[in-house]
């Protein structure tokens, strides 16, 4: 058969194909219901709230340790700061040649770098600066894992809701939460509040503390088409060699070998704060605002005219936003000190680490063989029952919070939460009646390390 | 520190594996006798060796492999000629760098008479030597991303200067440089991580035996330990002997030896019974819960599971909680272990009161059933 016969032959029964399927295709459009809200009342042990940095981990822990568990995401993913936020190397696990924070969030952050094909930093020596040690990850496979152990720990994620009232009554929270299409009623025992703001601890009453200047957040994006090398930077203004800069790894002097490329610029967002949707709004519109802008001045220097951006982040990460008034304050003295506490569940390793109006970080390192650590206490709101909370809110003064911020603290104070309200729970009691020597064990047969330990 | 001339004696291969370099005699004797200057980072470090017995492989004119007198290599030298500067008026530098087989900097040494300079030709004083031993054991500097012009705070006509030449040190450099000898510090610390190093631990990467792979990693140096396993060969003989130092690497306390190690093993290594059994032991002897999950996931490339190691799971799978258990029933499912025996040790975790265990049990058993239909 010639090629032109062929070709009208296979048209031919091209058309017939269509005239065959198209009735059928037609027919299959039924009229839908008007939008109604599905409205459920559902039962768990342990709520948590936030599936970020802190709150994936505590959901994997509780799950993991038997309890009924939810976890509520107001977002489309888990991991927050480490994924949505672009912040995708999380640290600090190991220092002074050891490992200080393990367990779930170690796991998920090395399973990460295997699936990646990266290569981890040698934690053994240590670095000339704090943030060698921190590990890039990739943040899709991140999400891709935390969601992956989340299901597998029996979790019910919930994205897109939010709670809009909690309320403590005879022994039990009742939680209304609201997302698209949904409105749920969710009774439990014990809630770990991870949302970074202390949200849910504002919602039932507890006393919340905020600076009057808080941190700036950060805008995370990379940008190409320039040659950091070839720039003559003597023609440049200054406050333009930071982003310039900073969009490289490779001039950070970064020499762990990892595949997974971060770059990491960023703008600054003054004032971020991502606790309601109205100021999460304003804290994403003010960073692209401020990158639009940055990238407008970019473009007309010498040698970045064909500068443009290949990856921005859909939200600004936060810093700075509230803390709790813990049963205990962790103070700046317990922190530089390596303080450890009868209750201390898990460690902290960063330096106190403040970023100023945007122009400067005030910078104060650990001594040698210093370690902070993080008393139960301090995840615990005054005069408050079953209820905890887990990162950056964790009760502290602010130098405090500017080292225990990050997130591998994050991370061990969500898996030290859930170990103490899922015990909580099998008990009937409030996190603070639960012997830390049960805690401990709890969170050593999942990995983690207990400070003292070590 | 600076090192002693000495023969090599006839110490063990693991001792001579981990020393190739020497000691200078006292600094201060050495500069009034004219004797010979050297500065090593290893304390064991010897630099001479017999040419009667042939030990010497070249490369080239001036790079050097010695090696021990049953061929093991010890350590590699290559000899330098050159000039620090441009204009030709300074004093030549004449030296030679010392590598570890894995081509970590050891120590230079400097021929008789022969001394390095600074600013106006003052000779080095020992702390400068000192320093500027410390400093070329640094890998970490910044001096390969940089170029000579920006080394020094210049006028912008200025012809490139040299360290006989007094000139501004550039700030970003001042703590990482030996005062008044910036470019002999960035030249050699160049020359220390430059081309040489990288021909060396190709060299030595296509020579690998298991007798050179274990003198390493019996010897003292974490460095050159990472380094071996990082270029473990796939098709190495593995005699017990090795198997023994990687389990015990494996199961020790460090982090990143314990992880570098059990990343030795290849996926097509693991139809050795032999290997597998070393990995299991290894993963019953650590600590680490991450090493652990690191060990069954490698067993999981395996092609098969040894009978052996199969016997031995079934005794952990009880103990298990958390990942730990995951991981384990994972290894199990993937290699379609569901023999009776397994399922009815399984089975029992059926009345565990962590349901999350019984949700893992029930997964396992729901997949033995379809397997053994």
């Amino acid at each position: 058969m010639s090629n032109i016969k062929r070709r009208s032959l296979l048209k031919t029964i091209g058309l017939a194909s269509v005239g065959i399927m198209t009735p059928s295709l037609l027919k299959s459009e039924t009229l839908k219901e008007p939008y109604k809200i599905i409205e459920k009342s559902v039962k768990t042990d342990v709520l948590i709230v936030g599936g970020g940095t802190a709150g994936t981990i505590a959901a994997i822990q509780a799950g993991r340790a038997g309890a009924k568990t939810i976890l509520i995401e107001s977002g489309s993913q888990l991991g927050g700061t480490t994924t949505t936020g672009g912040v995708s190397f999380p640290g600090i696990f190991h220092t002074w040649g050891k490992q200080i924070i393990g367990g779930i969030g170690w796991e998920l952050v090395l399973e990460s770098v295997e699936l990646n094909g990266d290569k981890l930093p040698d934690f053994s020596k240590n670095p000339d600066r704090h943030w060698k040690h921190q590990v890039a990850v990739n943040p899709a496979i991140y999400a891709l894992l935390a969601e992956e152990k989340c299901i597998e720990a029996g979790v019910d994620v919930r994205f897109y809701e939010t709670p809009i009232k909690v309320e403590f009554k005879e022994g039990m929270w009742w939680v209304e939460s609201v997302g698209k299409g949904v409105k749920n009623l969710i009774t439990c025992s014990q809630i770990i509040d991870c949302t970074g703001n202390a949200l849910i601890a504002s919602m039932d009453g507890y006393d919340l503390l905020r600076e009057e200047d808080t941190q700036p957040g950060s805008l995370v994006f990379s940008m190409e088409g320039y040659d950091i090398k070839s720039l003559d930077l003597t023609k440049i203004p200054k406050k333009y060699h930071g982003y310039l800069h900073q969009n490289k790894l490779e001039s950070q002097i970064r020499t762990t070998g990892e595949n997974t490329s971060v770059p990491y610029g960023y703008v600054y967002v003054n004032g971020a704060d991502n606790t309601t949707a109205e100021t999460h709004t304003l804290a994403n519109q003010q960073g692209r605002r401020n990158l639009l802008k940055l990238i407008r001045n970019l473009k007309e220097l010498p040698g970045c005219e064909n500068i443009r951006i290949t990856n921005m982040k859909t939200e600004t990460a936060v810093r700075e936003t509230y803390r709790i008034d813990g049963v205990y304050k962790i103070t700046h003295e317990d922190y530089v000190s390596g303080k450890i506490f009868d209750d201390s569940l898990s460690y902290s390793f960063y330096p106190v680490d403040l970023h100023r109006d945007g122009k400067s970080i005030y910078q104060e390192f650990l001594k040698p063989e210093i370690v902070a650590s993080i008393p139960l206490r301090a995840l615990i709101p005054k005069s408050s029952s079953n209820f905890l909370v887990a990162g950056r809110c964790v009760s502290s003064d602010r130098l405090a919070n500017s080292g225990l911020r990050v997130q591998a603290s994050c991370m061990g104070m969500g898996q030290a939460a859930a170990a103490t309200a899922v015990l909580a729970h099998k008990r009937g009691i409030t996190p603070s009646n639960v012997p830390i020597s049960d805690i401990k064990e709890l969170l050593k047969v999942h990995g983690a390390i207990i400070p003292g330990a070590i | 520190m600076p090192f002693k001339i000495r023969n090599i004696p006839a110490v063990s291969r693991v001792l001579r594996g981990c020393l190739p370099f020497v000691l200078l005699l006292c600094i201060s004797s050495c500069f009034l006798s004219k004797r010979t200057i050297g500065y090593s980072v290893d304390p064991m470090f010897t630099s001479n060796y017999s040419k009667e017995e042939n030990r010497l492989t070249s490369f080239g004119d001036s790079l050097f492999l010695v090696k021990a007198s049953d061929g093991l290599p010890v350590h590699y030298f290559q000899q330098y000629n050159t000039g620090v500067c441009f204009d030709n008026k300074c004093r030549p530098l004449s030296i030679s760098i010392y590598w570890s087989v894995t081509g970590r900097y050891l120590g230079f040494e400097l021929p008789k008479e022969e001394f390095l300079s600074k600013t106006d030709h003052e000779p080095f004083v020992p702390e400068e030597y000192e320093f500027l031993n410390s400093l070329l054991a640094n890998p970490d500097l910044p001096f390969a991303d940089m170029e000579y012009h920006e080394l020094m705070d210049q006028p912008s006509d200025a012809v490139e200067s040299v360290d006989a030449v007094s000139g501004a040190t550039s700030a970003m450099v001042s703590n990482i440089v030996v005062k008044g000898a910036v470019y002999t510090t960035y030249k050699l610390w160049n020359i220390v991580y430059g081309p040489t190093k990288d021909f060396i631990a190709g060299h030595t990467g296509s020579i690998l035996t298991p007798q050179l792979i274990e003198e390493i990693l019996m010897a003292n140096n974490q460095e050159d330990k990472v380094w071996v396993l990082e270029r473990f060969p796939e098709n190495i003989e593995m005699t017990d002997s090795l198997l023994d130092i990687i389990e015990t690497l494996i199961v020790q306390a460090d982090f990143h030896m314990a992880y570098t190690a059990a990343h030795a093993i290849k996926g097509s290594q693991l139809r050795s019974d032999g290997i597998q059994n070393m990995l299991f032991n290894a993963y019953g002897k650590s600590n680490d819960p991450s090493i652990k999950s690191l060990i069954i996931n490698k067993l999981g490339q395996a092609p098969f599971l040894c009978t052996e190691v199969i016997n031995s799971s079934r005794n952990y799978i009880e103990k298990l909680n958390g990942n730990e258990l995951v991981d384990m029933l994972n290894l199990l499912k993937k290699h379609n272990v569901t023999d009776k025996q397994t399922v009815l040790i399984v089975e029992k975790l059926l009345s565990n009161e962590n349901i999350f265990i019984v949700n893992q049990a029930q997964k396992f058993l729901n997949q033995a059933q379809l397997s053994n239909q």
